[in-house]
């Protein structure tokens, strides 16, 4: 036994080449993935296949929505979606996604969402003055990682009104990073509106202390 | 002294924790993500309790129970949510597998340092 | 000597570079390099405190030139032999071993280094491979180091490296297995082809299904370059690469259990590797 000293060939399937949505998604459903390795390479093969017809994006997102979906395939599925273009992805069908109760598929959608950037900043708006308190918090998070120019300007407008103090708290952590001196006298102010609350207290110190650096 | 984990990706939440374990008679580890903890866990380490948010990007916190019940040496493990998170489905999907409490966000310093208390039966 | 970077401004930076690149970094091991760096750049920048720069760094940096800059400066980008060693030895002393038994023995161990610049990881492997000795008694052990760069494949094959490159490498193992050259030292004969190198783009997905599976992927310091979707697109590549069971090692400051959930993190002798 030894090292291998020459280029292998490796043997490997040939997968076909599909002509339409239909005969990808078949080839898709052709197995059941459990755990069986070669069935989850066809799957793969497949997901990619899909995301390029139309309607493709739309198919994948109904499978993250069962509730029978293989953990490994949905992975797949959310990085594929991930890099589609943001023109061509089925945004509208995942931010559906977030109003499940399954805490998996609603975190699988935000990982999703939060690769797109710039491309749902209309929906991030919509969601930091809507009802949904859960949906404001995810809000929040995209603006700390996505970075919009305006990131600062929206976190401040909300902190204004938030009554939330779960809410509040999410943004006072990004107010630390990107905040400025001239929003500290706000940042004081939420400990009054959220008094005798330690955590608030200690967020907004927190965040205090960052932006004084 | 007994060992607590703590697990939440918001690191201004475990700075908050440390501020009430701080004078507390255990040990504490944290950890940003579910899987990084874990991992320790499967090569030797044993916490007495671990507590952890929900929502993390990744692994969240129903999964990382989950994955923990599946360990021998964490499959006991008193176990306590830490997360805003107040859905009843969402405490049934803990309770079945074998959470001790779920305490809501932002929580009380005095109601967590009593909680961690009672499971580890420290002297008052 | 007191920096634009406070303790707590690394908290702060530290925080965005790990979102964005998940690298993490420790304040005894990376804060003096980045004081120095910030102090640098914000010199020429003409900046006086570190809130611009931070501000520069996430709000005017269209083309992410000064994040790749910031990146190049903290990490430490030249390969050469025996770079972070304990990997090394887990791949050895406790990788193979366990793959030799599980693995069906009628086929080869295969392992990629990816991206595998200009050798000096793959044959990094082959070194400790040989000295180690027993696996390979046993068993075939393929070696095969992809990389985009056509040069540097070009140079990897050649196996001639200068003495920066082989600085790491114990004496004794240095003169066994390599040529003294006036130039520096080569690889000797007997483990010249030891690894299949070739010219490959990780995002090509026929490409990467040509090279067939493996039981152990070696990909250091190269996540960190990508953004987030495209860092899921090649761990997911690397899943659907690896036989059931095996691995994945990324470098030291890198979180796998950050980018996707499909593999089980493990610990051991203090390296995280990730299993499929």
């Amino acid at each position: 036994m030894a090292l291998i000293k020459k280029h292998t060939e490796q043997v490997v399937e040939e997968l076909p080449i599909f002509s339409t949505l239909e005969e990808a998604v078949d080839f898709f459903e052709s197995c059941e993935s459990s755990d069986d390795n070669d069935c989850l390479t066809k799957k793969d093969y497949a997901i990619e296949s899909i995301s390029k017809f139309n309607g493709g994006g739309e198919y994948l997102v109904s499978y993250i929505n069962n509730e029978t979906a293989d953990k490994k395939v949905s992975t797949k599925i959310a990085s594929v979606i991930s890099n589609m273009d943001s023109d061509d992805a089925p945004i509208e069908e995942i931010m559906e996604l977030l109003k499940l109760d399954n805490a998996y598929t609603r975190n699988l959608a935000i990982s999703i969402l939060r690769d797109f950037g710039d491309a749902i900043k209309y929906y991030i708006v919509k969601f930091l003055i809507g009802d949904d308190r859960d949906l404001r918090i995810f809000a929040i998070n995209v603006l700390g990682d996505v970075d919009f120019a305006e990131s600062r300007d929206m976190l401040v407008e909300l902190l204004e009104t938030e009554e939330d103090i779960n809410v509040a708290m999410t943004a006072v952590d990004y107010m630390g990073e990107i905040g400025e001196e001239e929003d500290i006298l706000l940042l004081e102010s939420l400990k009054d509106r959220f008094s005798g609350d330690f955590y608030a207290e200690f967020a907004v110190d927190s965040a205090i202390k960052l932006i004084e650096g | 002294m007994p060992l607590v984990i703590f697990v939440d990706d918001s690191e201004t939440a475990l700075a908050s924790t440390r501020m009430v374990t701080n004078a507390m008679p255990i040990e504490v580890k944290q950890y940003t993500e579910a899987q990084t903890a874990l991992a320790e866990i499967k090569a030797g380490m044993k916490p007495d309790l671990i507590i952890t948010d929900l929502n993390m990007p990744v692994m969240n916190g129903l999964e990382f129970l989950q994955a923990l019940r599946a360990v021998p040496s964490t499959s006991r493990t008193p176990t306590l949510m830490l997360t805003t998170e107040t859905k009843a489905e969402l405490k049934q999907q803990g309770k079945a597998l074998g959470l001790t409490g779920w305490i809501v966000k932002p929580f009380n310093p005095a109601q967590l340092k009593q909680a961690i208390t009672r499971v580890l039966r420290l002297p008052a | 000597m007191a920096y634009l970077l406070s303790k707590e401004n690394f908290t702060k930076i530290g925080e965005f570079i790990y979102r964005k690149s998940g690298i993490f970094l420790e304040e005894d091991k990376h804060y003096d390099k980045l004081g120095k760096y910030i102090d640098n750049r914000a010199d020429e920048l003409g900046i006086d405190n570190f809130r611009k720069y931070f501000y520069k760094l996430r709000f005017d940096d269209s083309d992410s030139d000064e994040f790749q800059a910031l990146m190049n400066a903290i990490t430490v980008n030249e390969t050469y032999f025996f770079r972070e060693k304990d990997q090394f030895e887990v791949l050895v002393n406790r990788i193979l071993p366990e793959l030799d038994d599980i693995m069906p023995k009628n086929r080869p161990l295969r392992i990629l280094s990816s991206p595998c610049s200009t050798g000096e990881e793959p044959y990094s492997m082959i070194l400790h491979i040989v000295e180690e000795g027993n696996v390979v008694e046993k068993r075939d052990i393929e070696v095969v180091g992809i990389d985009i760069d056509s040069t540097v494949i070009k140079k990897a094959k050649i196996a001639k490296y200068s003495e920066r490159s082989v600085h790491a490498i114990p004496k004794n193992i240095l003169s066994k297995w390599f040529v003294k050259k006036p130039l520096g030292y080569e690889l000797c004969e007997d483990l010249q082809g030891t690894v299949d190198f070739q010219v490959a783009n990780i995002f090509d997905k026929t490409q990467m299904r040509k090279l067939g599976k493996f039981d152990v992927i070696f990909s250091r310091n190269m996540l960190i370059y990508f953004d987030d979707a495209s860092r899921k697109e090649v761990a997911m590549t690397f899943y659907d690469m690896l036989n059931p069971n095996g691995y994945v090692l990324l470098g030291h400051a890198e979180y796998m259990s950050r980018i996707v959930s499909v593999f089980n993190a493990k610990k051991i002798d203090n390296t995280l590797i990730y299993q499929k």
